[in-house]
């Protein structure tokens, strides 16, 4: 069952550092290229590590809609 | 629980480094290791492999400020990771680069003395004399040393400053290597596929 909440990065302010890649707990997150932080919604679990550990502060968790 | 990698540990490198340099100032230039390889990294991979799991100061700032607990964990202001800022700060610490560069021609061309000093946020003058006897290389190769180890620590303590103040990594959102790096990533992926 998929989670409430999954992490959704601001790709214009993200600068690639990584540090969500370092904490996320299911490996959900990748740096695309160099460029910026990717989230596997499939595989976040909206823990919001990533979130709280982001320096630029450009990941926020959204609700999942479910249909 | 995340497996641990050999270069997990390289924040011991950034501490090895500045030990090195209080003893002897020609072992700064081993920072141009740290000024090089991103960029070679990035040129030639098209990613941010360095920052993401080289940096040894990436590392040493988020060891310092979750594991020993010195970060107040605030976030920092928008506009220090804004684009403008960014852009200006690195445009800023290349124009100190060059600056080093420049008092090096000075000294190589014999127009300036060496001065064993280093200087803090580019500006205090701090004696380091005793890093260095006049006669162990050309005075070029000393005043190289003495410039970028400036520009160096000054760096690390900008960032130790902010990861206290704001989040650990917070030096890495307006890092001129960064910087660097990711606009010469976003140039090589211009047009590939987005994740």
């Amino acid at each position: 069952m998929a989670s409430k909440n999954y992490a959704q990065v601001d790709r214009t302010r993200c600068v690639a550092c990584g540090a969500c890649r370092k904490v996320c707990p299911k490996s959900a997150v990748s740096v695309w290229r160099g460029c910026y932080a990717a989230v596997d919604e499939n595989a976040c679990v909206g823990c919001g590590l990533c979130s709280k550990t982001c320096p630029a502060g450009c990941i926020d968790l959204k609700e999942r809609i479910h249909s | 629980m995340k497996k641990a990698h050999w270069y997990d540990y390289l924040w011991i490198w950034s501490i090895i480094y500045f030990a090195l340099g209080f003893f002897n100032i020609l072992f700064a230039w081993l920072g141009m290791i740290d000024f090089l390889v991103p960029i070679i990294i990035a040129a030639a991979g098209g990613n941010k492999a360095f920052c993401n799991n080289f940096c040894g100061r990436g590392q040493l700032f988020a060891k310092l400020g979750s594991d020993c607990k010195c970060s107040r964990k605030k976030q920092a202001p928008k506009w220090l990771s804004s684009k403008w800022f960014r852009n200006g700060f690195l445009v800023f610490f290349l124009c100190m680069f060059g600056n080093i560069v420049f008092q090096t021609y000075l000294v190589a061309a014999g127009s300036h003395s060496l001065k064993e000093a280093i200087k803090l946020f580019w500006c205090i003058r701090v004696p380091w004399g005793w890093t260095y006897q006049a006669g162990m290389v050309s005075d070029w190769a000393a005043q190289f040393a003495f410039g970028f180890y400036s520009l160096m620590l000054t760096s690390t303590i900008i960032g130790i400053i902010v990861m206290v103040l704001y989040k650990p990594r917070t030096w890495c959102t307006f890092c001129p290597m960064g910087t660097m790096t990711q606009t010469i990533c976003k140039i090589k992926a211009h047009g590939k596929e987005t994740f």
